[in-house]
């Protein structure tokens, strides 16, 4: 099965040895680009992971300090190589890589700022990090009367602050989110200590386990009482449960510089609005086809009822992979590696995953979301309208080929010391697909195409709903009044949603990038697709070899594009839209 | 060897030293040595990766079968590669990426040997796996009829337990094992279905759980009655494995680039064996014991720290042992690799398995707690002195595992397809016998502790080999352990239990490996550096940053030796009265 494939690669590796000089285009696409810069990304990996073995204490102002250095010292190294003598893919690679040097360093001094804003609820911190630093060094024994007297003394301390902070009202979401790392970082070097010293040191085997748990448990106590001033009502935006913190205008943009996209969050918003106009318009052909006239919603009401009976589903699903790998391979979209279609596998979805994921997802193997018999019956009949056939046939190539799986597959085998990875590319890239299989009339029924239209609006809405609530103009329940009426979300899966999308660990872009990564792959295909100067199978093939980074990069490898060391992001990728037909 | 072959490989040799080696530009070492070959071996990782995720199934001819399909492929796809156009580490690559392929087939199909021998057993296995695949693909499922299929299974599955346990047949502890990974096998393609459909599919969730059930705990139980087949264990609670046999030692010597047959080896290990005899015996003088080194050893052990203390003597012995490797400038060490090991103490648990202290990312100390037995705590102690640590903090640490760790992950990173025990034990062993040549050992003591891991190391390839050609038993090599190289009797046991006992399939050549790996380094240096060919420096420099692969094939790429695409191991690493490779 795999033969030709192979046989491919063999061939391709046959020409490059026959042409000593300069190696051809096309065997180009499967190796390293140049030496030095995967040499240098792995290298800085390699150190990274040797740190983060030796520093482990989170939060800590050592680890912090050790990690910024490290930047500095691989920009000081880049700064050292020559970059006009760099080919153009290790030209992006040093761009790149300098970003995400320079990021790092902006994000640490952000977390410094953070930390040094709630000191005072944090006296004891240092003694605790001195205690893991000197049983890290392990040059001297401990005194181990004086850690039990110091752990009395700070558990006196702890409770104290306790009291004090029931009253108090000055902390934000992000002060508490802080508060909370910097607790878990005190615990893990205190357990640092104690397992190294407990058992085999007869002192303090004597005087410092009672303690050491009495200590511990206060600290936890402690940051109990930080995370509920979340839920206590002071800090909640509204009555919807919801709490975040909006990031504001200014990191917005900073934001989004960093991921290559030169738009502001207005300008992004009028965009999404255009998008929604014309899925609106879409819509309205589709339903006037089944006859629900202007009355859309009445339609996709319709088509949610055709979802199949529980344990109908595997099979279903099986059978709109095969139709949508059918339409690729006929359409000679891209290259499929036969192995990625013979291991791409099936698992159903635990209930309790279900909660938080309402549809089914992709990546080694799809994860089938379906009601069981232990969840609450209208919840059952809410995931079966939500997982309608014609839903689940708009996006199986988004999460299995050539989106997901596939670009997982590739990643694994192609520029595989690239760390540049971004949902702009990730899930650009497999929204672009369904807006492809849309503009070739891979939908058959109207149904189809308002299947793939919902989840083409809830791309849009993403982008809206999330950047007006970082911007400060919405609530978390205007989002999901939002969600629920544009885009007819049943309300647990929109509250689901927002509550997901707000977290202080994903980024504030992460729900744009899909419609905008998405757009960016549409334009760069009319630039290089639609305009003749490439076919569209090899632009799909070239883009998966890249690896993932931002799409004006895998542009300007592309279109070999002069670059600057100091390139700054100016690609206006939407100024040639509409991209649709 | 030729002159000609002798210049070209100097020729060569300096090319390498110019274009790779820190020391002589401040360029580094490339990415990869060419492209063709590391990203086969890349896209060859990542294909197995994903064959071994989706193919679940233990044991079964399924997944064997598309392993050995996608070994064959890229066998194939080496076929197609012009081998002399490649440079020296790409036809280096090539020679061990294309025997790694075949050893792969060869296990595959002693696998399924071994697999032919149990399935008569489960006549129903076939079943089992088709209905796995179905579900694999999603098909819908009749749930009735896999209910009373599974049912009648689970009876069928009681009648051949009871046939088995009424039954005299005869397994060896090798068969025993892949009886419970195929029983094993089963389990997962059964859960598999199950999971799968129960709950989602009304039918199925109505008809199949109390089956599966039953079913799944038959299956639990037959395991159970194979492992009663297992012979009794012996005084130390150890079930002896079987050896491999002698014709199985000559093909893992050959995979491993060993030119040499178990007999040679063996008379390698008594030679060396022997001028350790007469070292132990100067420095057992020197303590004023006599010839009675036994009493000498047994004075050592008595000088251990209080407990507690352990932690601060190693740190003091690793930076002896820095110290003396960077005043002699041995090789270059990474900063970031000084600051980042890490120090731990071994739990209890481990230590059962462990009497010494292991190296790598970080240290692991070997040394009592309160919860063990006091005759354990005594032993580890004794066992743990400071003079037997002085002698292997290097091996655990710097240059040993822990910077090879290090190494390993930055240079030739796609070699790590090659790893073998001969370049880590090996190389890490080394560093123990040039220590000692360098008069790293400062008194008597540390002679001796240095001398008890050297015999140790001997002794390793005397049992292995004993073992592995049938002629002693698991007991025998304990007490040789003891008696001869001077052990605690419960590290001894430790020691033996991981490689000798039933339910492993572990290397049989892994604790030979350190001696020999470490004697092929020595020649090497011989060679390279007391040859005046390369400083110290740049010889380990170089050979730290090829990542893991037999010695042969690194003496290859530091020589420029020829090879060609037929190429077999020749290199006779040992020749005692021409080499004189131990003073």
């Amino acid at each position: 099965m795999r033969t030709s494939l192979l046989r491919s690669r063999v061939i391709v590796a046959a020409l490059l040895l026959l042409a000593p000089g300069r190696a051809p285009a096309q065997a180009d696409n499967e190796f390293v680009p140049c030496q030095v810069m995967p040499q240098l990304i792995t290298r800085y990996d390699a150190d990274l992971a040797s740190l983060r073995i030796a520093y482990i204490v989170e939060y800590s102002p050592e680890r912090r300090a050790r990690f910024e250095k490290h930047d500095r010292d691989y920009l000081d190294k880049l700064s050292k190589i020559d970059f006009s003598s760099l080919s153009q893919e290790c030209q992006v690679d040093y761009i790149l890589f300098k970003r995400d040097r320079e990021e790092q360093l902006r994000l640490s001094q952000a977390e410094r700022e953070a930390v040094e804003k709630i000191t005072k609820w944090f006296p004891f911190a240092e003694a605790i990090y001195d205690e893991e630093r000197f049983r890290r060094d392990g040059s001297d024994i401990p005194d181990s009367k004086q850690i039990a007297l110091r752990y009395t003394d700070m558990i006196k301390q702890i409770k104290a602050l306790r009291a004090q902070l029931k009253t108090d009202e000055s902390l934000n979401v992000l002060d508490i989110y802080t508060a909370g790392n910097i607790i878990t970082g005190l615990q893990t070097a205190l357990r640092s200590a104690y397992e190294f010293y407990n058992g085999y040191d007869p002192l303090y085997t004597w005087w410092v386990p009672l303690p050491y748990e009495n200590l511990v448990r206060e600290l936890s106590g402690y940051a109990d009482d930080f995370g509920e001033q979340l839920v206590a009502g002071r800090l909640q935006m509204d009555d919807s449960g919801i709490v975040g913190k909006p990031v504001g205008r200014e990191e917005l943009i900073k934001l989004l510089r960093y991921d290559f996209i030169p738009y502001t969050p207005e300008e992004l918003i009028d965009i999404a609005m255009k998008e929604f106009e014309w899925c609106d318009a879409e819509a309205l052909k589709a339903s006037r086809e089944m006859g629900f006239g202007d009355d859309w919603k009445a339609a996709q009401e319709k088509v949610k009822e055709t979802y199949v009976p529980a344990g109908g589903k595997p099979a279903l699903i099986r059978r709109l992979f095969n139709e949508s790998l059918d339409f690729i391979k006929a359409h000679d979209l891209a290259t499929i590696d036969p192995l990625a279609v013979e291991v791409w596998g099936l698992r159903m979805m635990s209930p309790e995953r279900q909660l938080v994921n309402p549809f089914f997802t992709g990546g080694t193997s799809i994860s089938i979301s379906y009601p069981t018999n232990t969840m609450e019956v209208e919840d059952r009949m809410m995931s079966m309208r939500g997982n309608n056939p014609h839903f689940s046939r708009a996006t199986v190539h988004h999460e299995s080929i050539v989106g997901h799986h596939y670009q997982r597959m590739m990643t694994n085998r192609y520029r595989t010391y690239r760390s540049f990875g971004t949902p702009f590319w990730t899930e650009g890239w497999a929204l672009y697909w369904e807006f492809l299989l849309y503009d070739m009339d891979f939908p058959q029924s109207p149904e189809d195409r308002l299947g793939m239209l919902f989840w083409r609006m809830h791309r849009c809405a993403r982008v809206i709903f999330s950047l007006n609530y970082h911007l400060g103009k919405w609530t978390p329940q205007e989002c999901i009044d939002f969600l629920v009426d544009r885009v007819v979300f049943e309300r647990a899966n929109a509250e689901a949603e927002v509550r997901r999308s707000f977290g202080l660990r994903i980024t504030p872009l992460y729900q744009l990038a899909y419609m905008m990564g998405g757009l960016q792959f549409s334009g760069l295909k009319r630039e290089l697709v639609d305009s003749g100067k490439m076919p569209i199978k090899e632009f799909h093939d070239k883009v998966l070899t890249l690896n993932a980074m931002p799409v004006e990069m895998v542009r300007a490898i592309l279109t070999e594009q002069p670059l600057d060391k100091n390139f700054k992001t100016s690609w206006k990728f939407y100024e040639q839209a509409p991209f649709w037909k | 060897m030729t002159h000609i072959v002798k210049i070209k490989g100097i020729i060569a040799l300096i090319l390498f030293v110019i274009s790779t080696l820190p020391s002589s530009a401040q360029q580094e070492l490339s990415a990869v040595p060419c492209q063709e070959v590391p990203h086969l071996i890349q896209q060859f990782t990542a294909d197995r990766r994903a064959v071994n995720r989706f193919y679940t199934v233990g044991m079964s001819p399924e997944r064997r079968e598309r392993l050995i399909l996608l070994y064959n492929d890229y066998l194939t796809a080496l076929d197609g590669l012009d081998f002399n156009v490649l440079n020296q580490e790409c036809k280096v690559d090539y020679l061990l990426f294309r025997r790694n392929l075949n050893e792969y087939i060869r296990f595959a199909k002693k696998e399924e040997e071994e697999f032919k021998k149990v399935v008569t057993w489960f006549p129903f296995a076939d079943s089992v796996y088709a209905l796995e695949k179905k579900r694999r693909r999603g098909a819908s499922i009749d749930a009735k009829r896999v209910a009373i299929y599974w049912n009648n299974l689970a009876k069928e599955v009681r009648q051949l337990n009871e046939r088995f346990v009424e039954s005299d047949a005869q397994f060896t502890t090798g068969e025993i094992l892949t009886a419970k990974q195929t029983i094993a096998g089963f389990q997962t393609a059964l859960t598999s279905v199950f999971e799968f459909y129960n709950g989602y599919d009304p039918s199925f969730t109505w008809w199949a759980e109390r089956p599966y059930k039953q079913l799944d705990s038959t299956l639990s139980r037959f395991a159970t009655q194979f492992e009663s087949k297992l012979p009794p264990a012996d005084q130390n609670g150890i079930i002896s494995r079987e050896p491999v046999g002698r014709d199985e030692l000559v093909k893992l010597f050959t995979y491993e680039m060993i030119p040499y047959t178990p007999e040679e080896i063996y008379e390698i290990a008594q030679k060396e064996m022997a001028w350790c005899d007469q070292e132990l015996i100067k420095a057992s003088r020197e303590l004023g014991f006599g010839d009675d080194w036994r009493k000498a050893n047994e004075y050592v052990k008595e000088q251990y720290v209080d407990p507690g203390k352990q932690p601060e003597t190693i740190l003091r012995l690793y930076n002896e042992s820095i110290d003396f490797i960077k005043s002699n400038d041995l090789i270059t060490i990474p900063p970031l690799a000084e600051e980042t090991w890490g120090m731990i103490m071994m739990t209890p648990q481990r230590q059962r398995y462990t009497a010494f202290f292991t190296g790598g990312w970080e240290i692991s100390i070997s040394y009592p707690t309160n919860t063990m037995d006091i005759d354990q705590r005594l032993m580890s102690m004794r066992g743990n002195n400071p003079h037997f640590s002085r002698a292997t903090v290097h091996h655990e640490l710097i240059p040993g595992h822990n910077l090879q760790f290090f190494m390993r992950d930055r240079y030739r990173t796609y070699r790590s397809e090659f790893s073998t025990p001969f370049w880590m034990e090996g190389w890490a062993l080394y560093w123990e016998l040039l220590l000692w040549d360098k008069k790293f050992p400062q008194t008597p003591e540390d002679r001796i502790g240095m001398l008890f891991w050297r015999r140790h190391r001997c002794a390793r390839i005397i049992f292995s080999l004993n073992f592995h050609l049938g002629k002693w038993t698991p007991q025998q090599c304990i007490d040789y352990l003891v008696d001869e190289v001077g052990h605690e009797r419960e590290n001894a046991i430790s020691e033996i239990r991981g490689p000798l006992s039933a339910g492993t399939r572990g290397a049989p050549l892994y604790q030979i490996a350190y001696l020999l790996g470490g004697i092929q380094m020595m020649h090497m240096k011989k060679e390279l550096v007391d040859g005046g060919q390369l400083s110290y420096r740049d010889f380990h420099d170089g050979i730290i940053k090829l990542n893991a692969m037999p010695m042969e094939m690194i003496r290859a790429v530091l020589t420029g030796r020829p090879l060609t695409k037929e190429y077999k191991t020749q290199w006779r690493f040992y020749d005692d009265n021409d080499l004189k490779i131990i003073k």
